[in-house]
C-alpha cells in the first residue's frame, strides 16, 4: 500500500488501536492504491470514545479495479455501532452505498477485525445488483485472502447496464436482452495473486445478441463450472437452446440432453493449452482431443487435434462442415450417413485427416454431382509420408449422367496423389476407364491432375434421354491419350468417336472450363462423316431424306451446355454415290421452318402428286454468332443460296434468301417440325 | 528548311493520327438500352408483375429481331421453292440473351425466393456498386445466419459474372464498369418500398 498524495490528520491523537485508548481519527487522501485497485478522494473517520461503541465512516469518491474493469462511484461504508473488544473490533450493522454505472447499490454488512492474528472477516448481504441479490464474504489474514460471492436472479439487461459503456455498446441496442443468471464463486489468493478460482455460473432463458449479429443466443440455458488453480484450469460447459458463434450455429433442443464441452488445460500468458477436450453434441458428434490457441483480444487457433468418435449426417455437415466450405463446390449438399476418424487443424488449415466413411450419401443441391453409399477410408497428411486411401460407392452422378458402382484407390503424399491401378467407372451402359491418374495441389486452390484412359462404348439411347435430347441410336467411345486438369480447365487430347446414324462424329480438341462452376464452358471441333440421312430424318420425324451427310463443326463453344458459337458446314459428301431422294414431307418441314404457308400450294399443285424427289446435293452452312446464324447453302442461287439442289424431273430446288437467321427461333421451329404429325394431304 | 517543314508536317500527321485513333476507340455506351436491359433482368430476377408497378411493361426478349410478315412466307414460282427464314435484324439493343446470361438470371431468380424475406426485413440491402450486402445480421433468425451469408456471397458472384457476361455478349468487355453502374442504379430504382439501399449517407430505407 502506498500513499499517493497528502495525508491530513483532522484531529490530534494516536493512529494505533491500543486497548483502552480513546481515538478520534479523520484522514483525507487524494488517492490510495494497492495491487489491482485504486481509490480516489478518500475520507475516513474513526471514533472510539472512552466508553460505549464507536463508529466508522468511509467515503471514497471512486474505487476502481482496472483489470476487470470495474469502477464504483461514491462508495460509502457506514458503521454506526463499532464494538471495541479486547482483541477484536466488530461492526455488526453496517451499511454500504455505492453506484455502479447508473445503478445505485445498497446493502448491509458486517466485519470483524482480530487484532492479534491479525485478520479481517467481512460479509456484505442483500446487495441489489442487476435486479438480483448478491452476497459477498471475505477473509483476509496477512497476505492471504478468500472471497466468496453468491449472486442470484441477476438479469441479462441489468448486467449489461453495469458494464463499462464501451463493452455495453457491443450488445445489440434494438434487441431486448433477456434471461436470468446465478453465480456462485470462490476466489483465494495472496496479495494481488489469485491462486484459486471456483465458479459455477447458471443462465436461464438467455436471449442475447451482439450488435454485429455475429454472436447471439436464444432461449439458452447454460451451466458452466470452472476451477482454476494457479494457471491450471478445468471447465465444464453444458447448454441447451440456440447459440450462434460465427460461423457456428449450435443447437440442443430444450428438455433434451444438453450439448456439453469439457476442457482441462493450462494457461501460459496469452497462450492456452487444452490437454483434454471433450465435446458431446447429442446425436450429432462425439469428439475428444487437444487444442491450443492464443487469446489477445481475438481467438487465434494454433492447433486442434480431434478424434471424431461418431459424426452423424446431415447435422454434422450442417453444423461443423458447411460453415467452412460454404463458398466452395461442397457448400450446398444434401447428406446422410456417418463418419469417424481423426483430424488435425492448424492456422493454415487441415494438416492431417484420417476418416472412415460409412454409407455416406452426398448430393449437390444444384444437381451437379452426387454419390450414394460412399464407404472407405481417407488418409491424408501434409507431411511426406505416403498414405493410401480407398473409396467405393454404389452409385453416383455427374450432372445428369449416372455412374455405376466403383472402387477407387488413391495414394497420396503431401499434396500429390495418384491412382495406383486401372479403375473402371461405369457410366450408363459403358464406362470411363482410367489407366493412370496423377496430380497435385490437394487441399489447395490450385488442384491439377492428368489422366489417360478410354471411354468404353456408351449407348446414345440412355445418354440422349439422360441429357434430355431427342432419342438417338448409336454409341460414343474413344481413347484418351491424355487429359489434363489445371486452373479449373480440363483439356482432352485424342479423339472421342460418336458412332451414330451409320456414320460417325469425331470430337477433337475437347476442352472444359470450370466444369462444376457457375457457367461451365465447353470447346470442341467436330468432324462429321457419312451420316445416313434416312435414319437421321426418321429419328427426328422430319419426313424422309435419303442420302449421306458429312462436314465439320469448327470452334464449337458451349456456355452452360448451350451453343454460343460454331462454324458448321454440312453437305452431301463429294463423290457420294448413294441414292438421294427427299420426301414431300421433308420439303414441307423445311418450308415450315420459314413459317408455313406453302403446304396447301404444294399439296394441290402438280408437284403435290409426287411422294418424293431426286436431288443432286443438299447442304447447309451456319456460323453462329451472337445468337444469329449466318446462313449459306451448297451453292449460290440467284439472290440466295441452294439448300437443296434438285436433280431429274420433276425438279425441286429449295433456295434460301435470308443470310441472317435468329438461332433460338430456328431451334424452336426445328423442334416444332419434329413434333408435328405432318401436314394432312387431301 | 524544307526538311524541317516536312518534319513538322510528319509530326503533325502523327499527332492527327493519334488524335483520330483516340476518336475511333471512344465507343458510345448505349446507356438507355443498357438501362432497359437491366430493368428487364431485374424484374425477371425479382419476379415482378409488370402491372402494379409504375415502370413500363416488360418487352419480349426477342423483340429486337422479329421477322416481318413479308419475309415470313414461302414463295412458289415456276417450280422453285423459296426457302425463307425469319431474318435477324441488326441489333440496336443491348443483347442479354445468351446461355450464360440466362443461366445467371435463372440462378438469381431461384435464389430470390430464399432472399425475399431478408430484403423485406432489412437483413440485406443493395449496395452502391451493384451488389448485395448483409446489412443487419440480427434481423435473421440464428439458424439462418450462415445460409443468409452464403446466399449473399453466391448472389454477388452471380452479379459480378452477369455484368462481365453482358459486356462480353455485346462485344465490349470494357463496358463492364458502365453495365455495373447501370445495374447499381436500376436495382435501387426497382427496389420495393421498405427495402434498404446504400445512399450517399449510408443505409437508407426506400
Amino acid at each position: 500500500m502506498r500513499l499517493a498524495a497528502c495525508v491530513a490528520l483532522g484531529t490530534a491523537g494516536p493512529s494505533t488501536i491500543a486497548t483502552g485508548a480513546e481515538i478520534h481519527l479523520r484522514t483525507q487522501m487524494d488517492a490510495l492504491s494497492g495491487a489491482g485497485w485504486n481509490a480516489q478522494d478518500l475520507d475516513i473517520s474513526l471514533e472510539r470514545p472512552a466508553s460505549g461503541s464507536g463508529s466508522l465512516q468511509l467515503a471514497i469518491a471512486r474505487f476502481v479495479l482496472p483489470d476487470l474493469p470495474l469502477s464504483l462511484e461514491k462508495l460509502q461504508v457506514n458503521c454506526p455501532d463499532l464494538l471495541w473488544e479486547s482483541t477484536q473490533v466488530r461492526c455488526q450493522a453496517g451499511t454500504l452505498q455505492t453506484a455502479l454505472g447508473a445503478q445505485a447499490i445498497v446493502g448491509r454488512g458486517e466485519f470483524t477485525y482480530h487484532t492479534d492474528s491479525p485478520d479481517l472477516v467481512f460479509s456484505l448481504t442483500e446487495l441489489n445488483l442487476a435486479q438480483g441479490r448478491v452476497t459477498l464474504q471475505g477473509h483476509w489474514q496477512g497476505d492471504a485472502w478468500q472471497l466468496q460471492v453468491q449472486a442470484d436472479a441477476l438479469t441479462s439487461g441489468g448486467l449489461i447496464q453495469l458494464l463499462p459503456a464501451a463493452w455495453a455498446r457491443q450488445f445489440a441496442q434494438d434487441q431486448q436482452a433477456a434471461g436470468h443468471w446465478r453465480l456462485a464463486g470462490e476466489w483465494a489468493g495472496r496479495g494481488a495473486q489469485v491462486e484459486r478460482t471456483q465458479l459455477s455460473l447458471t443462465g436461464k432463458d438467455l436471449t442475447l445478441a451482439d450488435s454485429s449479429g455475429r454472436y447471439a443466443a436464444q432461449n439458452l440455458n447454460l451451466e458452466l463450472q470452472t476451477d482454476w488453480r494457479q494457471e491450471q484450469f478445468t471447465a465444464q460447459l453444458g447448454f441447451s437452446g440456440q447459440l450462434y458463434l460465427e460461423p457456428l450455429f449450435l443447437e440442443a433442443p430444450q428438455g433434451r440432453a444438453p450439448l456439453q464441452l469439457t476442457l482441462r488445460g493450462r494457461r501460459d500468458g496469452g497462450r492456452w493449452r487444452v490437454d483434454a477436450l471433450q465435446l458431446t453434441d447429442p446425436g450429432v458428434l462425439q469428439a475428444q482431443g487437444r487444442l491450443s490457441f492464443a487469446w489477445n483480444d481475438t481467438f487465434v487457433l494454433q492447433n486442434l487435434s480431434l478424434e471424431l468418435r461418431e459424426a452423424v449426417f446431415p447435422a454434422f455437415y450442417e453444423r461443423y462442415l458447411q460453415p467452412f466450405v460454404a463458398d466452395t463446390v461442397l457448400g450446398d449438399l444434401e447428406t446422410h450417413g456417418r463418419l469417424a476418424g481423426n483430424v488435425e487443424l492448424t492456422p493454415d488449415g487441415l494438416r492431417r485427416i484420417r476418416i472412415e466413411l460409412s454409407d455416406l450419401d452426398l448430393d449437390d443441391r444444384q444437381g451437379r454431382f452426387g454419390g450414394q453409399n460412399l464407404n472407405g477410408e481417407v488418409d491424408w497428411g501434409l507431411d511426406d509420408k505416403p498414405r493410401r486411401s480407398h473409396l467405393d460407392w454404389r452409385s453416383g452422378r455427374l450432372y445428369r449422367l449416372s455412374l455405376g458402382a466403383a472402387r477407387l484407390a488413391l495414394e497420396t503424399q503431401n499434396d500429390h496423389f495418384r491412382i495406383p491401378a486401372r479403375t473402371r467407372i461405369p457410366v450408363l451402359d459403358g464406362a470411363l476407364v482410367i489407366e493412370r491418374l496423377q496430380g497435385q495441389g490437394l487441399g489447395t486452390d490450385d488442384l491439377q491432375w492428368q489422366f489417360d484412359g478410354e471411354v468404353s462404348p456408351i449407348s446414345l439411347e440412355p445418354l440422349s434421354s439422360a441429357l434430355q435430347w431427342p432419342p438417338l441410336k448409336g454409341q460414343i467411345s474413344g481413347v484418351i491419350p491424355a487429359a489434363r486438369y489445371a486452373a479449373h480447365r480440363l483439356t482432352v487430347d485424342g479423339a472421342l468417336i460418336v458412332r451414330l446414324f451409320k456414320g460417325q462424329i469425331t470430337l477433337n480438341d475437347l476442352r472444359l472450363e470450370d466444369p462444376l462452376g457457375q457457367i461451365p464452358r465447353t470447346f470442341a471441333n467436330l468432324t462429321i462423316q457419312n451420316l445416313d440421312l434416312l435414319s437421321l430424318t426418321q429419328t427426328f420425324n422430319f419426313g424422309k431424306i435419303e442420302g449421306k451427310l458429312g462436314g465439320q463443326v469448327r470452334d464449337l463453344r458451349l456456355e452452360n451446355w448451350q451453343p454460343v458459337y460454331f462454324d458448321a458446314e454440312l453437305a452431301t459428301p463429294p463423290g457420294d454415290d448413294s441414292r438421294r431422294r427427299i420426301s414431300q414431307r421433308a420439303v414441307e418441314n423445311i418450308s415450315a421452318l420459314g413459317g408455313g404457308g406453302v403446304t396447301e400450294a404444294l399439296s394441290r399443285g402438280f408437284i403435290g402428286m409426287f411422294e418424293s424427289f431426286r436431288y443432286k446435293r443438299l447442304g447447309i452452312r451456319c456460323r453462329l454468332v451472337n445468337a444469329v446464324c449466318e446462313m449459306d447453302g451448297v451453292a449460290p442461287a440467284p439472290r440466295g443460296y441452294y439448300l437443296v439442289e434438285g436433280g431429274g424431273l420433276p425438279r425441286i430446288d429449295v433456295i434460301g434468301y435470308t443470310r441472317r437467321v435468329d438461332w433460338p427461333e430456328l431451334l424452336a421451329r426445328l423442334k416444332a417440325a419434329a413434333e408435328s404429325e405432318g401436314p394432312v394431304v387431301k | 528548311m524544307s526538311r524541317s517543314v516536312s518534319r513538322t508536317f510528319a509530326w503533325l500527321l502523327g499527332c492527327l493520327g493519334l488524335l483520330s485513333a483516340c476518336v475511333t476507340i471512344n465507343i458510345y455506351f448505349p446507356a438507355a438500352a443498357a438501362e432497359k436491359a437491366a430493368d428487364q433482368i431485374i424484374r425477371e430476377v425479382w419476379q415482378e408483375q409488370p402491372d402494379g408497378h409504375s415502370a413500363p411493361p416488360i418487352s419480349p426478349p426477342d423483340q429486337g429481331r422479329r421477322e416481318t410478315p413479308e419475309t415470313n412466307r414461302l414463295a412458289w414460282r415456276n417450280g422453285l421453292l423459296d426457302f425463307v427464314l425469319p431474318a435477324a435484324q441488326a441489333q440496336a439493343n443491348i443483347n442479354i440473351d445468351t446461355p450464360a446470361i440466362n443461366q445467371l438470371k435463372n440462378s438469381m431468380a431461384q435464389r430470390y425466393r430464399q432472399l425475399a424475406p431478408f430484403y423485406d426485413n432489412g437483413a440485406v440491402g443493395l449496395t452502391r456498386d451493384g451488389l448485395l450486402a448483409v446489412r443487419d445480421l440480427n434481423a435473421a433468425p440464428l439458424n439462418q445466419r450462415n445460409a443468409l451469408k452464403q446466399l449473399v456471397n453466391q448472389e454477388n458472384k452471380d452479379r459480378r459474372a452477369l455484368y462481365t457476361e453482358i459486356a462480353k455478349a455485346n462485344g465490349h468487355p470494357e463496358w463492364e464498369g458502365d453495365i455495373r453502374a447501370t445495374f447499381a442504379r436500376q436495382w435501387i430504382s426497382n427496389a420495393r418500398s421498405g427495402w434498404w439501399y446504400q445512399g450517399k449517407s449510408g443505409w437508407t430505407q426506400k
